[in-house]
């Protein structure tokens, strides 16, 4: 009895996404449902939501990358709209920034850092995922063409994938990672020390990957291609720890398969399935860290049964959502930034850690590389949107995105980090008081103070450009009367320089 | 009945069942401390693994053992590879703890464990590494000049843990380069109106979040201004020293990074990591540590001869080690993790040189004499660096936890 109306609402669910997005507010009230349970089980009240300009830089930073330009702050804040929120939600999951920073999010779970990856070509998988991401493809299909694609780099470009690692146990570790949200690498030499992972169980799971292996063509005058195929006969490597075990599904079937099948769509089709525990718990758990700072299960990649969830309910409703839903991913994202658990206020001075475990009030989190990177250039352009170079085509964005990513590495300064901690340390710093980059302040400022403001109204559009909202009063007075003491060509240089260096500009609150 | 947290104090005060064996220690630890004049170490890091039966553990009698022959030392009866030539002639200032024994195999989790001294994710808590530790106890807040630099690429394992962002290492990326970014425009003056704003704004701040991260801000701020301000930074810069003095560390990333590691302990930086990657050799082992050998033995063997000359190696502890040795015999031209028996080697800080200590078997396959375990090796180069390793830190949530986990000893082998 229960089957067949479940079957008849997936089925639902897929029509409606062809046709419209599907009403995200039914699952933010279940969210919310599910945090304020446990909030009046702890006795914890929760905080108020958070003014506009507080939603507006959240979501934009969350959302699309990269702080508000100043016009929209404006416009958003004279809106009288009563829906605004819920509409730029939609604006900028429809915007070309949303898909560029997906494209950023996945290129970094999927390249590992190493210097054999380093050499090969990112870009068209980089491009591939901008265009699935901006199509909202569903996720399921994603992985399965990152997974289970062949061919040559430029016509699959999910084959990238294999490209960039060199052996079986790379590709297993970070398949477990990012798709399962599972620690199994230390299963590869012996049983896991503090979870029951047995070293055959990954073997078992890796002997999926024995077959795939690199091509190569070498092109007079074009260059080197790469691509994977599971009949190359340059094979991934295996490490001396490997053991001979036939291919079977974690904690799942041994399926049969004849030795000139293709392993890997097998392994996607598993993979990808609704029934899979693992899959949609993994990715609404990392998606859920994306928006809130903390995973409903930490650390986000260590999802294993010896380590429960904060909210098992909720991990479970958005699971079963996602899975329901097709794995629609801007759905699972309208959902959460609709909800009251994202939309609250932060934290006040003295609150209790319990408070923010608890989603009572939002923690302030670190802004990623990639937001820094575009929010400084968008400050540094005058607050004005700047659109990117999408293509590498010519010198101007070779050097833009080389730049770019080499900022955001310089930035990353430890792969896995917590955003509610600060990492940064004195280099990262002295890159942002010091570096060139930043000697592009004083041109900026032409861009600022073209009309040769007021001194009042030279630091509100400062304040509104870099902090994404209007100065508060007793600022105000203290930013116009330095303004105003000091006459000197510099001085608005240094209030902008002391705004892109403060700790609100480098956060997400 | 006693709760979990009173029950974890009361031992530490030495009020419950393990009162003597916790005394035991501490007194030698202090003991110990009038006998090393240690004030700064330098860790010679190769990552990924190196492989002993190649380097200080070397198994003549067994072909397949490896494939470079031992070589005598300036101490009789010791043998090490014939890659380490200059290396050999420094063996009266080196221990080779050949006794090694830990418990982790694979890189992440071997790197925390050897960093640390615990094992990763044990008991909830992220453990500060020997660098932060070293930087706590011996270093100075008010220092100019950072209490810990590793000339490395950044890793998990090198971090402060729960000791916070306060103890966490400056990355220098490359030796040449030093500190990029040190040098501003800005006169002072301007410099000064700059940080008045930036204040302001911070107060802001601090007023309406509920956060660490202002906190820390400011902190690395603070500390990377009084960086920009201080003539010290001149320990950075290569270039005042000879070409020859260059040479002999080698022209290389690791060679540089020796020299620029004597110079920062020179201007008195407690903890300074060099590390060398590329040991991790599963496919193709010979011609991998041949080269890496190449920069390895003159880099380490200038450094020690260096701080010697310099009347620096009594105050100086040098660790070379990785994070864990690799399998005695080959797996087609390769080497796999191996933790179970390898070699690390201590120079400097006073201790009894021209010895090895521990012993693995005829393959190098397990230790047969002296297991030395994580925690040993850990209390050893806490106590030659005067630090009291039975100090106990809270952890976050109060929990008290040790510098080193209890089981722990200095080697009394190591000690004059």
């Amino acid at each position: 009895m229960t089957r067949f109306p479940m079957a008849f609402l997936v089925s639902l669910v897929a029509v409606a996404s062809l046709a419209a997005a599907p009403d995200a507010a039914p699952l933010a009230k279940q969210i919310d449902a599910e945090i304020q349970k446990k909030l009046d089980a702890e006795k914890v009240p929760a905080g108020p939501l958070c003014d506009d300009a507080e939603f507006l830089h959240r979501v934009y930073l969350d959302v699309a990358g990269v702080v508000p330009p100043s016009d929209k702050v404006r416009e958003f804040l004279d809106s009288k709209e009563a829906d605004k929120r819920a509409k730029i939600i939609d604006e900028l999951l429809a915007s070309p920034l949303y898909a560029r920073q997906q494209a950023d999010i996945w290129k970094e779970l999927l390249i590992p850092k190493t210097a054999a990856a380093a050499r090969r070509n990112h870009l068209p998988l980089v491009n591939w995922l901008r265009d699935s991401f901006a199509a909202n493809k569903p996720i399921g299909q994603l992985t399965r063409e990152i997974l289970a694609g062949s061919g040559m780099q430029t016509d699959n470009p999910g084959t990238t994938f294999y490209v960039v690692h060199e052996s079986v146990d790379q590709v297993t570790d970070r398949v477990s990672r990012v798709f399962l949200g599972l620690q199994l690498q230390c299963a590869q030499c012996h049983d896991h020390p503090f979870q029951d992972w047995k070293r055959d169980e990954y073997w078992a799971l890796a002997g999926f990957f024995s077959k795939v292996g690199t091509l190569f063509q070498r092109v007079p005058d074009k260059g080197d291609f790469y691509g994977a195929s599971e009949t190359s006969k340059s094979k991934l490597m295996r490490p001396p720890s490997a053991r001979e075990v036939p291919p079977q599904f974690l904690r799942g079937d041994k399926p049969t398969l004849a030795a000139d099948q293709p392993y890997l769509p097998v392994l996607a089709g598993w993979l990808t399935s609704a029934e899979n525990p693992y899959f949609a718990r993994a990715l609404v758990n990392r998606t859920w860290h994306h928006f809130l700072g903390m995973g409903l299960v930490n650390p986000i990649e260590d999802m294993s049964a010896k380590n429960p969830a904060t909210h098992p309910e909720l991990l479970e409703l958005l699971a079963r959502s996602y899975a329901q839903a097709g794995f629609d991913h801007q759905h699972l994202i309208r959902a959460i930034c609709l909800s009251n658990a994202y939309q609250r206020r932060s934290l006040p001075p003295g609150a209790s850690d319990r408070a923010g475990k608890l989603y009572a009030g939002r923690l302030v989190k670190i802004m990623t590389p990639f937001q820094l990177h575009d929010s400084i250039e968008q400050v540094l352009n005058g607050g004005k949107h700047k659109p990117w170079p999408t293509t590498w085509e010519d010198k101007a964005d070779i050097r833009f995105h080389g730049s770019r990513n080499g900022f955001a590495n310089f930035f990353n300064v430890e792969e896995g980090a917590s955003p509610l901690e600060y990492k940064a340390g004195i280099p990262q710093v002295l890159r942002l008081m010091n570096s060139r980059e930043m000697s592009r302040i004083a041109n900026a400022l032409k861009e600022f103070n073209a009309a040769g403001e007021q001194p009042a109204k030279l630091a509100e559009k400062l304040v509104l450009a870099t902090l994404s909202r209007a100065p508060r009063p007793e600022e105000l007075e203290k930013l116009t009367g330095f303004l105003a003491k000091n006459k000197d060509a510099q001085a608005p240089g240094d209030l902008l320089w002391a705004l892109l260096n403060s700790t609100e500009f480098y956060t997400n609150h | 009945m006693i709760s979990r947290r009173d029950w974890l104090r009361t031992t530490a005060l030495g009020l419950g069942g393990a009162s003597l064996s916790g005394w035991l220690p501490r007194l030698a630890a202090q003991a110990a401390q009038q006998q090393s004049k240690a004030k700064s170490c330098i860790l010679l890091w190769m990552d990924g693994g190196p492989p002993h039966t190649d380097t200080f553990d070397l198994k003549p009698e067994e072909p397949d053992c490896g494939i470079f022959k031992p070589i005598d030392t300036a101490v009789p009866g010791i043998q090490i590879s014939e890659l380490y030539p200059q290396f050999a002639k420094m063996m009266k200032e080196a221990a080779v703890l050949r006794g090694m024994s830990t418990v982790e195999n694979e890189h992440l989790r071997a790197r925390v464990h050897l960093r640390t001294g615990y094992r990763d994710g044990q008991g909830g808590v992220h453990y500060p590494s020997i660098g932060s530790v070293v930087s706590r106890e011996r270093g100075d807040l008010e220092s100019p000049l950072p209490n810990y630099v590793a000339i490395a690429q950044s890793d998990r394992s090198h971090g402060p843990g729960y000791f916070g962002a306060v103890y966490q290492p400056l990355f220098v990326n490359d030796p040449e380069k030093g500190v990029e970014n040190l040098k501003t425009l800005a006169p002072t003056a301007q410099q000064d109106r700059r940080f008045g704003l930036l204040d302001n704004l911070e107060q802001g701040f601090k007023e309406r979040y509920a956060s660490t991260i202002q906190g820390d801000h400011a902190t690395v701020y603070r500390r990377a201004v009084g960086l920009m301000r201080t003539e010290k930074t001149k320990a950075f810069e290569l270039d005042s020293e000879s070409a020859r003095t260059r040479d002999a560390y080698g022209r290389n990333k690791f060679g540089q990074g020796c020299l620029l590691a004597r110079r920062l302990v020179e201007a008195e930086v407690p903890f300074v990591e060099v590390s060398l990657g590329g040991w991790d050799t599963h496919f193709e082992n010979n011609d991998a540590i041949r080269k890496l050998s190449a920069q390895c033995d003159p880099a380490m063997s200038a450094l020690v001869d260096d701080l010697k000359q310099r009347g620096l190696l009594d105050s100086t502890l040098v660790v070379w080690m990785g994070e864990f040795g690799r399998t005695p015999k080959f797996k087609g031209k390769g080497r796999d993790h191996y933790a179970k028996a390898w070699s690390t080697v201590l120079m400097g800080a006073g201790i009894k040189g021209g010895q090895t200590v521990g012993q693995t078997d005829k393959i190098g396959a397990t230790v047969v004499e002296r297991p030395i375990s994580v925690a040993d090796f850990m209390a050893t180069i806490c106590r030659l660096m005067q630090i009291d390793y039975t100090k106990e830190y809270d952890a976050p949530g109060g929990r008290p936890v040790p510098l080193v986990q209890k089981g722990g000893r200095a080697m009394p082998e190591i000690l004059r």
